[in-house]
């Protein structure tokens, strides 16, 4: 479990990098928690963090369709609707890349993989 | 609910099974002969398509081979994966998710626990009346207004259509007809025969003879020749199995005609809801036809009049 903020989420950072070093893969939800189902949240920080110590990573956005609708946040009954899942082009801290351009760029990635009908 | 297994049924099932082979070497010789682009995707999805048919056409005959309990236990199935399908496509806002759960696990549950108890008058209205006076009440009490007529229109048209609708097909097996007692599962089976080979008649009058579409604005697959081709070929099939049914031949050639018309407004129907949502296929569960409600189309619409018809003169 990932402890979130405070001092914790240094530590937590570094153990998400020390996985990829042994060449582990990672499931990461840059948006931190579950929205409300209105569209693709703010990214946390932690994503660029990443990003930054392990440029050489390829990230690859995957957006999750109807989630919201299977199970809101605040429900505990889920119901049976079909979600899907996309994955788009891996993408990467491009030189001289600043956080907020960097995590604005990922979210339009996934907002692209959203909109794909 | 206990059925008999004649030498019709045992006929009937030969003569699907050596239709499906038919089509097989029908998709073999043509999948050797057709090379151009277009008419590649044609057959690849024609051969997809006989491939299924052989999957549903064993599933079918696994859950009637079971008696009555298999074929309630099949289509409540089929009803709560199309009623999954509908609702996925069709908009609908936080405020209903309670609502869509007691759609999924207690009225499809209820609706074919009715079919199976034989309770024809709780199975008549139980969702035209209960149902559907029950989800607006959910809905407004989860405090949503936004589109509320809409987003309960919906939740009601899909437990209408995949739920109330294609539980008339299982419910064929509950009538008590004078001098054909048990025997209710070769009507399922003249029901499903009949309006499906409606289908696949239509589908190929229209691939091969297909000159003047119907509604273009809606489908642009439906032709006046493989309407007229595929319902007339179906009705006089569906006449020629006169035997099997408790109907004189001459009221089979009504009841066929009546139950291929139907499947056919059942097909125009969910194309225009498919356009209206802007998608092509309901889903993909099914290789070649889409989904489940691709499939059943015609069968929601033609189930509930051959049902009444049935009961109204033959019971």
């Amino acid at each position: 479990m990932v402890t979130r903020g405070g001092a914790g989420s240094r530590d937590a950072l570094h153990q998400l990098i020390a996985a990829l070093d042994e060449g582990d893969s990672l499931i990461i939800f840059p948006e931190g928690t579950r929205g409300d189902g209105g569209g693709v949240g703010e990214l946390r920080p932690g994503l660029y963090h990443i990003a930054r110590e392990r440029p050489a990573v390829e990230l690859v956005p995957v957006f999750l369709d109807n989630l919201n609708r299977i199970l809101p946040k605040g429900e505990y009954l889920p119901v049976p609707l079909i979600g899907r899942v996309t994955f788009g082009g891996p993408i990467r801290l491009e030189a001289g890349e600043d956080r907020h351009a960097f995590l604005q760029r990922a979210r339009d990635a996934l907002l692209n993989l959203g909109d794909r009908r | 609910m206990t059925l008999i297994w004649d030498r019709d049924i045992l006929m009937l099932l030969g003569g699907v099974v050596a239709l499906l082979i038919l089509g097989s070497l029908a998709g073999r010789i043509l999948d050797r002969r057709v090379t151009e682009e277009s008419g590649r995707a044609v057959v690849i999805n024609l051969n997809a398509r006989v491939r299924a048919w052989w999957v549903m056409v064993a599933v079918f005959v696994l859950a009637l081979a079971t008696g009555g309990i298999g074929s309630v236990v099949l289509f409540g199935l089929l009803s709560f994966v199309a009623l999954r399908e509908l609702i996925t496509l069709t908009p609908t806002r936080r405020a209903d998710h309670r609502t869509l759960f007691w759609a999924f696990f207690v009225f499809v549950p209820v609706q074919y626990g009715l079919v199976y108890s034989e309770w024809y008058g709780l199975f008549a209205i139980f969702i035209p009346v209960y149902a559907f006076l029950f989800v607006p009440v959910r809905s407004a009490l989860a405090g949503d207004t936004q589109d509320f007529l809409a987003r309960t229109a919906k939740i009601q048209w899909g437990l209408m259509l995949a739920v109330y609708c294609v539980s008339h097909a299982p419910a064929l097996l509950m009538l008590q007809i004078p001098g054909y007692a048990g025997e209710g599962a070769k009507l399922l089976l003249y029901l499903v025969i009949v309006v499906q080979l409606s289908d696949v008649l239509q589908y190929v009058f229209g691939k091969t003879l297909g000159r003047h579409r119907i509604v273009p604005q809606v489908s642009p697959n439906k032709t006046w020749e493989g309407f007229l081709g595929g319902v007339g070929a179906a009705t006089l099939i569906g006449a020629g199995l006169w035997w099997v049914t408790p109907f004189s031949p001459w009221a089979a050639v009504g009841i066929a005609l009546l139950i291929n018309l139907a499947g056919f407004a059942g097909g125009l129907c969910l194309s225009a809801i498919k356009r209206d949502l802007g998608v092509k296929d309901f889903g993909t569960l099914i290789e070649g036809h889409g989904g489940v409600m691709d499939r059943i189309d015609s069968l929601c619409f033609a189930a509930p009049l051959f049902f009444h018809v049935v009961r109204y003169f033959y019971t």
